[in-house]
């Protein structure tokens, strides 16, 4: 099924029948769909904002979010608690509204306000910059960080893929976007020898490829400082990680993630931006071993 | 003569049957309220320890069923499978609206069905089993009156549609 077909069977009719008309051509290249109550329906193609002359209506904010739960809100409440649906073909479906919490902890999000469509590409070949620093003297622990927006998830399933035609690898897809599994089967391309748990949390799933795959690399998405010891566990199997992480600065993404203990572990730590196009290195950082081979890299994008 | 005994036999078979099937309806009726809780309380069950999609819970459901409420389980799964775009509301309106003319349901047991599907599938878990239970409640209701109404009204259909025939037959003659 076509990318256009993916999102458009997810939308309300009323919204459907506006995109309907839209290129597959420009789908490829569309990033968001973004549905603001009260507001103009957007998108976000090639990084440029476009706005559809249409309001969304509150109807159609409740419409769209029966249809990505496939009528069965109840079925995906732990999603809608954490912010987001992932749909067929790894597409995310980001929720906002006004939460509700309980003890401290998010239990719902109700009065929906908008909902973001974020459209999964797979572009082969878009890792190719990158795989010299993993690849770099055998397999190196690496560490991808950027904002959201600059291609993380789309290079780490290039990523995969191409370790995957070498290499045991196991990918912990807690969100389905990386593989986007369907009955067991993956929608894209990720190689030969590649293992997913997908919809998992990267702490158990990590436990669970090490206990059950024997798994030469494990790959995994958006790490945060409570899966630092998961990763401190596989590392110290022999496993060797691939993970990215948000931010846009190496030095406080590393605090902020407390791996100040496991930093020496990573031969490199790479960081990306959108400034000339999603996937643009910025900045390459090498620790434990390559140390002293510490250096910047000049800017370049895939 | 023997035409006359022929045609009045005819009118009083013919005038039994309707009285016949003016009394089964009754039957029909507290049968398929029966049918529609038993298919809500498996709804209830799929929904609250499997959390199963609202398309698979429907379909499992409507194989437990053996009347003619089967096929207003099984329209709606069909409905939420094959049309894109459709929320549970309008696939089980659709569904009720469609199967209507094989129910002998009233029309406030039918309001009640209809404002079931105005929650369905929408909410946690907690208010689908609120849902469901109040639905259940109400056909409960519904089906103490139409058990009464069948006591009082299905041997009266019967035994018109009989005393309606001798009568004609009687006139014939």
């Amino acid at each position: 099924m076509t990318t256009k077909r993916q999102i458009l069977e997810n939308l309300p009719l009323e919204i459907s029948k506006i995109l309907e008309n839209i290129l597959e051509s420009t789908f490829e290249k569309m990033q968001e769909i973004r549905l603001r109550m009260g507001r103009q329906l957007m998108l976000c193609v090639d990084g440029d904002i476009k706005t559809l002359p249409h309001i969304v209506t509150r109807e159609e904010i409740e419409k769209c979010l029966q249809i990505i739960s496939g009528c069965s809100v109840y079925a995906f409440l732990e999603e809608i608690k954490n912010g987001f649906i992932t749909i067929n073909g790894g597409h995310r479906i980001g929720i906002c509204g006004r939460a509700v919490v309980q003890n401290g902890v998010v239990t719902n999000i109700k009065s929906i306000s908008g909902i973001n469509i974020r459209i999964a590409h797979q572009i082969k070949g878009c890792a190719n910059k990158i795989m010299p620093y993993i690849l770099d003297k055998g397999i190196g622990n690496t560490l991808i960080i950027s904002p959201p927006q600059c291609g993380k998830t789309t290079i780490i399933r290039d990523v995969a893929r191409q370790l995957g035609e070498r290499f045991k690898v196991s990918v912990i897809d807690e969100r389905g976007e990386i593989c986007a599994m369907s009955a067991g089967e993956p929608q894209y391309d990720i190689g030969e020898m590649t293992d997913v748990i997908d919809l998992c949390p990267k702490s158990i799933g990590i436990e669970l490829m090490l206990r059950s795959m024997s798994p030469e690399v494990i790959i995994t998405d958006e790490i945060a400082d409570c899966d630092i010891s998961s990763l401190k566990r596989a590392l110290s199997c022999g496993v060797k990680i691939i993970a990215t992480a948000h931010g846009d600065n190496i030095e406080n993404t590393l605090k902020r993630l407390k791996t100040e203990d496991l930093i020496n572990e990573f031969s490199s730590v790479i960081l990306l931006s959108n400034r000339k196009g999603a996937g643009t290195i910025e900045e390459v950082k090498h620790y434990g071993y390559k140390t002293n081979r510490q250096r910047n890299c000049s800017v370049s994008n895939y | 003569m023997v035409t006359k005994l022929i045609g009045s036999a005819i009118v009083v078979l013919a005038t039994t049957k309707i009285g016949y099937d003016a009394g089964s309806a009754y039957t029909r009726r507290v049968q398929e309220l029966r049918a529609f809780q038993s298919g809500l309380w498996a709804l209830k069950s799929e929904i609250t320890f499997c959390q199963t999609m609202l398309a698979e819970a429907l379909l499992k459901v409507s194989t437990l069923i053996s009347t003619n409420v089967k096929a207003v389980f099984c329209t709606a799964s069909e409905n939420l499978t094959k049309q894109n775009g459709i929320t549970a509301k309008e696939a089980w309106d659709s569904a009720l609206t469609s199967c209507n003319k094989e129910l002998s349901l009233k029309a406030e047991e039918l309001a009640i069905l209809h404002s079931f599907g105005g929650m369905l599938g929408n909410s946690d878990i907690s208010g689908q089993i609120t849902n469901i239970e109040l639905t259940i409640e109400n056909l409960k209701s519904c089906e103490s009156e139409a058990v009464s109404a069948e006591k009082k009204s299905k041997k009266l259909c019967r035994s018109l549609g009989v005393i309606a025939g001798i009568f004609l037959a009687i006139l014939f003659i």
